[in-house]
């Protein structure tokens, strides 16, 4: 009996990963189909959650690596003077890095979504599932590969900076289109109106952040010449 | 259509596995190196070289010698004196230097029909020990523009007069012990610290020191038989402050100046009257030595 519920688990592991490489594939290849099937198969939020998590944080290890040999290099060239003290905190810094991207994409991850939503649902009087849109949210990071590959790419050589940069802007591009098919088959609205909610809502929320920040830090320094200047 | 799918798949997983190995691998494969930052001035451990001559009587200086004139000039590191019971010893001169920095330039001469011995010792950087014989009268003028200057005088010490400078900052030490002999020592530094030791039972002359630092400190500790020597302290501090912690001195003292003497100055064998001026800083007076001093040997 053990060993057949071992084979079954097996089978059913194998599975798995033969349909989580085909909804990738798919969100590739065909994503208005692939999103459709992931909601039809109501996958679980934490694929799409592990997901996130593995691209950001080895786009991270592959950044905090080459941060760190920088560090090293440093210690090495300055070893002259402070002797062969261990790095002690500085060693610490690519791990920190790798944790603040982590966290900053999840967060990312849910204002993002959480705008999209509030778009979709009040402004365009739509209907759909906040935690639905956050899983195809996952799912359309897929494209970020690209940006992990150009990464590696350069750490091994400088001279492929214009591959890197050509993968770096494909990949934005499809990551803003997947997150519009996204919102488009979570709420059934228009490819425009998920446009909107999807790339031109979060845009419009950034630009009027950015706008107050710099409202306040122009208060602050006219405050200093007297008032307002 | 379901294969392209999977094998794509396949390829973002092969990916991620790829950037994973190369996180793990590339500071081990491909380090990064930046050119070694190096002072040439300070040297390297393990690239260290000495350099050493010695002054002595009837194999490079002359029996009418005298006196001794030194004129010591290095503009980084430190300076290491002290007295040996050799008689025939007139100068002895290890200097301890980073194979980048020149070798030390020492010239001697003798002047004034053979009595005076002029010896001239100049470098970049290192660490300079001179050691001086028990058998000549010395005068000396010792600069250093970064660096640290120690002296010990005891009886084997025959000093006419020492002039020791820090042009810009350091350290300076001196201890006086048993039977030195010394006429006049004049140290000054510009910014750092200037410990004065004096640690004896008697000398065998009287001497005066006088010190200056601009900006620093400088302590003094006196450890002495009253009635072998009678010590004078006149001090004087433009911004600071003074600190008299002393039960053997008795005087006048206000927050920046002091004139003080030990009990039974005037009728002490010998005097040692030390003139202490003070620009920014402090002063201290006690019986201990307050500090210990670096002492690094060669």
């Amino acid at each position: 009996m053990e060993k057949i519920g071992d084979e079954m688990s097996e089978k059913g592991m194998s599975g798995y990963f033969s349909a989580f490489l085909s909804r990738i594939g798919g969100v590739f290849l065909a994503p208005d189909a692939a999103f459709k099937q992931i909601i039809a198969d109501k996958v679980g939020v934490w694929e799409p959650f592990l997901l996130i998590l593995l691209l950001v944080g080895i786009e991270g290890a592959v950044f905090a690596s080459f941060v760190y040999r920088v560090i090293l290099a440093i210690a090495e060239s300055l070893s002259y003077l402070t002797g062969n003290v261990p790095l002690g905190l500085l060693g610490a810094i690519p791990w920190i890095m790798v944790i603040l991207m982590v966290v900053v994409a999840l967060i990312f991850w849910i204002v993002v979504a959480g705008i999209a939503h509030i778009s979709a649902k009040y402004i365009f009087k739509s209907e759909g599932s906040f935690v639905q849109l956050l899983k195809l949210y996952g799912y359309s990071l897929t494209p970020y590969s690209l940006v992990i590959l150009g990464t590696v790419l350069l750490g091994i050589s400088w001279a492929t900076w214009p591959l890197s940069m050509f993968f770096n802007i494909v990949a934005t591009f499809w990551v803003v289109l997947l997150m519009a098919v996204a919102v488009k088959h979570n709420y059934n609205i228009d490819v425009g109106k998920a446009f909107i909610s999807s790339f031109i809502g979060p845009m419009v929320v950034w630009l009027i952040i950015v706008s107050i920040f710099w409202a306040w830090l122009w208060l602050i320094i006219s405050s200093f010449a007297g008032g307002f200047v | 259509m379901a294969m392209a799918r999977t094998i794509l798949g396949g390829v973002f997983v092969a990916i991620l596995f790829v950037g994973v190995v190369y996180a793990v691998v590339s500071p081990t494969l491909q380090p990064i190196s930046f050119p070694r930052f190096e002072i040439p001035w300070l040297g390297v451990e393990g690239e260290r070289m000495v350099d050493r001559y010695s002054l002595v009587k009837e194999t490079n200086v002359s029996d009418s010698v005298k006196f001794v004139d030194l004129n010591v000039t290095l503009k980084f590191g430190g300076i290491n004196l002290l007295f040996s019971n050799d008689p025939y010893l007139a100068c002895d001169v290890s200097f301890e230097r980073s194979v980048n920095v020149s070798e030390l330039e020492i010239s001697y001469d003798e002047l004034d029909g053979g009595q005076v011995l002029q010896v001239g010792v100049w470098d970049e950087a290192g660490r300079l020990n001179l050691t001086l014989g028990n058998g000549y009268l010395y005068n000396g003028t010792f600069r250093l523009r970064i660096g640290g200057v120690m002296m010990t005088l005891g009886r084997h010490a025959n000093v006419s007069r020492f002039v020791v400078s820090i042009k810009y900052f350091g350290g300076l030490f001196l201890e006086i012990n048993d039977d030195a002999s010394f006429e006049q020592i004049d140290l000054s530094v510009d910014i750092g610290g200037l410990q004065l030791v004096v640690d004896a039972e008697s000398l065998k002359d009287s001497g005066a020191i006088n010190v200056n630092v601009n900006v620093g400190g400088f302590s003094m500790s006196v450890d002495v038989n009253t009635s072998e020597i009678g010590v004078g302290l006149d001090a004087a501090v433009d911004v600071g402050g003074l600190t008299v912690n002393h039960e053997d001195f008795q005087g006048q003292l206000s927050q920046r100046m002091c004139s003080l003497k030990t009990v039974g100055y005037d009728g002490a064998t010998n005097k040692l009257d030390v003139k202490a001026t003070i620009g920014l800083g402090g002063g201290t007076l006690q019986k201990g030595a307050q500090y210990g001093f670096p002492i690094s040997q060669v």
